[in-house]
Parts: structure tokens; sequence; C-alpha cells
């Protein structure tokens, strides 16, 4: 494989690493550095001048087309949600700006991205591909979490625990502690 | 084998690899105490092996395990940039609801301060 497609690649698996690190839950802290892997990944693959071989040459065209009406289309829909009364007040500047945003993404659409004529055949087996690999996952993942045996249930806390809980839970509600 | 049936095999294989590889990848770089995920990863090597051998076999113009897994890796890959549109045409219809959404009074939120 030479260089240019060796960099496609790991620009590939910087934003697999990005994405994945950006998740929530024990693994969090590191979701710190979700945003800047991804950054990478984006940067390598737009400045990598190195001659590409197939079959990544093909794609890269692809992503060429894509990219524009999606970033376009990313920051429309994250403005729309941001100014749409779903938590809050409509807010009129976000929301008129992002359907705006979302207008243009049409354009560039059009403009630039070219549907395969075989569209349907590729997305339909193609997603039927990642459905198969999904299911399987989830059984895997219910297969090893059935394997594992129960544990005991927690002890009692000790009062030191108690009174260290009780503690924390008075601070956060701005209760003092008799 | 007829080359329709041959496409769609290389887009049905090109998707699964892709999205064992992104479960492989996401296993490994959110590992936390409470994961478990060396059967898995390594179930899901293998069927990633075994679908490479796969397609190495089929095709004529590949000639390595790891050409294999670039040409379906570029199918699966291609397949996602084709169905993305039609997820975004989805996305927008409900930003198109939320937009126009009114909202219901919330006494905590909308009271007078």
């Amino acid at each position: 494989m030479i260089l240019g497609s060796t960099l496609f690649w790991s620009a590939i698996l910087l934003l697999m690493v990005g994405i994945s690190f950006g998740r929530m839950g024990p693994s969090f802290s590191r979701s710190n550095f979700s945003l800047p892997i991804i950054i990478m990944g984006i940067l390598l693959l737009i400045f990598n001048n190195s001659p590409i071989e197939n079959p990544e040459s093909d794609l890269l065209d692809s992503v060429h087309g894509f990219a524009p009406w999606f970033f376009v289309c990313s920051l429309g829909c994250f403005l729309v949600l941001r100014g749409s009364p779903i938590y809050w007040k409509v807010r009129y500047p976000q929301l008129s700006i992002g359907w705006i945003i979302i207008l243009l993404s049409f354009y560039l659409f059009y403009e630039y991205y070219e549907l395969p004529d075989n569209f349907l055949l590729v997305s339909l087996f193609s997603s039927l591909g990642a459905i198969l690999s999904l299911f399987l996952f989830i059984l895997l993942v219910r297969f090893v979490e059935n394997s594992i045996p129960l544990e005991d249930p927690a002890p009692e806390l000790t009062e030191e625990e108690k009174d260290f809980v009780k503690k924390i839970i008075s601070i956060n509600i701005g209760v003092e502690e008799k | 084998m007829s080359s329709a049936l041959l496409e769609i095999l290389y887009y049905t294989l090109g998707g699964f690899m892709l999205t064992n590889f992104s479960l492989i990848i996401f296993q490994l770089f959110s590992l936390h105490p409470y994961s478990k995920p060396t059967v898995p990863v390594v179930v899901q090597s293998f069927l990633i092996l075994i679908s490479a051998l796969i397609i190495n076999s089929l095709n004529d113009d590949v000639e390595t395990i790891v050409g294999a897994i670039r040409f379906s890796l570029v199918e699966g890959i291609q397949g996602i940039l084709i169905i993305i549109p039609f997820l975004y045409i989805i996305i927008i219809y409900f930003l198109l609801r939320a937009s126009f959404r009114k909202r219901p009074f919330d006494d905590l939120l909308d009271s007078p301060e």
C-alpha cells in the first residue's frame, strides 16, 4: 500500500477513534480528546497530498462530493436544534440562519454530489450487511453478559460511609448538616 | 456467479466488514473496567477474516487479503455515504416539526422571575 492510501486509512481510523472516544459512561474522561482527534482525522483527509491508488481514490472522489453539503447541512441542523423550542424558548436568529444554511446545503448537494445509478442496490445491501453485523454484536455481548456469574449483594454501608454520604448530599442541596 | 449477484455480495460484505471494524475500534477505544470485549473482538476479527477470504476468492482484481479488506471497506463506506442523505431527509423532517412546535407551558421555566 502506498503512502497516500496509508494516510487515507489513518485518517479514517482517527475519525473512528475520535467518535469512539466521544461516548459517555465510565470512559467519559476520554471524551475530552474526541473532538481534537476527529479534527485531526478530517485535516489528514483534506491535506493528504500524496498520490492515492485505487480503490481509495474512487472513494476519495465520492468524499469530495459528499463533504461540502454534509458539513453545511450538519451545521444548519445544529443551529436549528439550538433555535427550536425543544428545551427552551424559540431563538429566531439561530432558527432562521439554520434553515437558510440547510437550504444552502440542498444547493451544494445538487451541485456537487452525484448519487450512483445503482444507489438503491448499494444502500439496501450495505445496510443489510451493517444490520447483520450489529445483530451479531448484540448476540455476542448478550452471550458474554449472561456467562458472567452474579455478584453477591453489596454489604451495608458502615457508619463512616453513611456520614460521608450525608455530608455530600447536605453540601449539594445546600442544607446545614445536623 | 453472475455479476449482479457478486455486486450484491460485495456490498453486503462491505457493510458487514465496515460495521464489524467500527465496532472493534469502538470496543477497544472505549474500554473501561466493566467492559468485556475479548470474545466479541475475537469473533468479529474472525468474521472479518472469513469475509475477506470470500472476497479474495471471488474477486479476480483483488490479490491479497489486505486488498480484499481495503476493497470491502471502500464498498462499505460508499454505502454509508449514499445512505446518509436519506437519513438527513428524516432528520430535517423532525427538525421542521420541532421548529414549528409550540412548547407546552412549564410552571418552572415560564414563571415570571
